[in-house]
């Protein structure tokens, strides 16, 4: 850039800030603000004694303990919600309807930079985004669904003409390591675990080749973090 | 990535997050108003876009990585373009063509210091110009109004930009000058039509 071209952007920025109108937020938009932050602490503050406090805080933590402890017992007799095939079967739901809806992408871009903070911003996680495209599976997008009852970030590859989806929740206790690749209505699908997050990658690309795009990712995850 | 060791949340560690968290971004309230409103070009919506996005802020403000009022900025900012952008999805075409309004938005340009008040052509010119200068930002589509916002009025470096709106530092670059550059185009087209 030139000396002349830098002056001209520096005099229509002098002209921008001392025309251009700097909206100050309204004294009842900081009110609210302050009086909303304070009050999603207002349920928690009971007034207690300390020894009562400490008492509370006993039974809520044996209620919940005994609580976990039958949950955790009665849960492999349930195959209901939160069993692995149930997973399976709304992570291959939610793939076809993507794929179908052509709405494989909320957002579309190859620059892991654009969709990690996309999806971090809408999520209770921070998903690790990788762009495999030296691999030959390059980053599609990213977008938001819903599998076993909570969202979940979904990273969307390509591979010629497939699509290959990433779904990536965090693991509810899961043991690290990664399960055998398996068919589930013709999609190939392999899950891993790896630092407190679930990986279930699913396509319609052959098993050999989505085993590969499975090494890779998780290589570059293990390089990047 | 690692995992954080499991300790119980306290009242006591609640409130002073939210104390922490209203110390570092509380500061920042203008310039998210600020932001927000010229990217959604209402009122109303900047108030409910802003407010909400503040709460969720405060959702994540354990994914905050820095300690001090400067670095919070960025991250806040962020948080805030998004929500504005997530209700400019919801709301397509709601307020996709905003006029001028200059019933409403010509009375701020009577209050200007650059003006000699005696001399009422002056004053009238003055008014034109700053209406125009509004109005043509205004008009922006909102990837090259945000780089600008963010640039030229909260005075922000690339970085910080690339971070909020999400891109690499060279669009950044880009846009802005595409920007500028469409913003000379229609002052230029506005001042010959003025004489």
């Amino acid at each position: 850039m030139d000396e002349r071209e830098q002056a001209n952007d520096k005099e229509l920025g002098d002209l921008i800030r001392k025309e251009a109108i700097r909206h100050a937020a309204p004294a009842h938009l900081r009110a609210q603000i302050v009086d909303a932050l304070r009050h999603q602490e207002a349920p928690r503050h009971h007034r207690q004694s300390p020894r009562n406090g400490l008492r509370a805080w006993w039974m809520t933590g044996f209620s919940f303990a005994c609580g976990a402890l039958l949950t955790w017992l009665a849960l492999p007799l349930l195959p209901g919600a939160g069993s692995p095939d149930r997973i399976d079967s709304d992570i291959v739901n939610a793939h076809v309807r993507a794929v179908m809806m052509a709405r494989a992408v909320d957002v579309e871009s190859s620059d892991q930079h654009t969709v990690k903070p996309w999806l971090s911003s809408r999520l209770d996680f921070s998903p690790p985004v990788q762009d495999l495209a030296a691999e030959g599976f390059p980053l599609a997008g990213g977008r938001l669904d819903y599998v076993n009852g909570r969202t979940v970030a979904v990273l969307v590859y390509k591979r010629n003409k497939h699509w290959i989806d990433v779904f990536v929740a965090p693991a509810a206790g899961k043991p690290a390591g990664r399960s055998a690749s398996k068919a589930v209505n013709g999609f190939n699908v392999i899950g891993w675990t790896r630092a407190g997050l679930d990986f279930e990658v699913i396509s319609d690309v052959g098993a050999g080749e989505l085993a590969t795009f499975a090494d890779s990712l998780q290589a570059h995850i293990a390089a990047g973090s | 990535m690692r995992i954080a060791p499991i300790r119980v949340i306290t009242d006591d560690d609640l409130h002073e997050r939210n104390r922490q968290f209203e110390t570092l971004a509380l500061p920042h309230l203008d310039s998210a108003y600020n932001l927000a409103r010229w990217l959604l070009r209402d009122d109303q919506a900047a108030d409910d876009v802003v407010q909400e996005a503040f709460l969720r802020a405060l959702r994540y403000f354990a994914s905050f990585r820095g300690t001090d009022v400067t670095s919070a900025r960025p991250w806040l900012l962020g948080i805030v373009r998004n929500a504005c952008y997530a209700w400019l999805h919801d709301n397509r075409g709601a307020n996709a063509t905003v006029e001028f309004d200059e019933e409403i938005d010509g009375v701020d340009f009577a209050a200007g210091p650059a003006a000699d008040p005696a001399n009422p052509e002056q004053l009238l010119a003055a008014k034109q110009q700053r209406r125009s200068i509004n109005d043509a930002i205004e008009r922006l589509p909102a990837p090259y109004r945000e780089v600008l916002i963010l640039r030229e009025m909260e005075e922000l470096n690339y970085e910080d930009i690339a971070r909020i709106a999400g891109i690499p530092a060279g669009t950044v670059m880009s846009r802005l000058s595409r920007a500028r550059a469409m913003l000379r185009t229609t002052l230029a087209g506005t001042q010959q039509v003025g004489r």
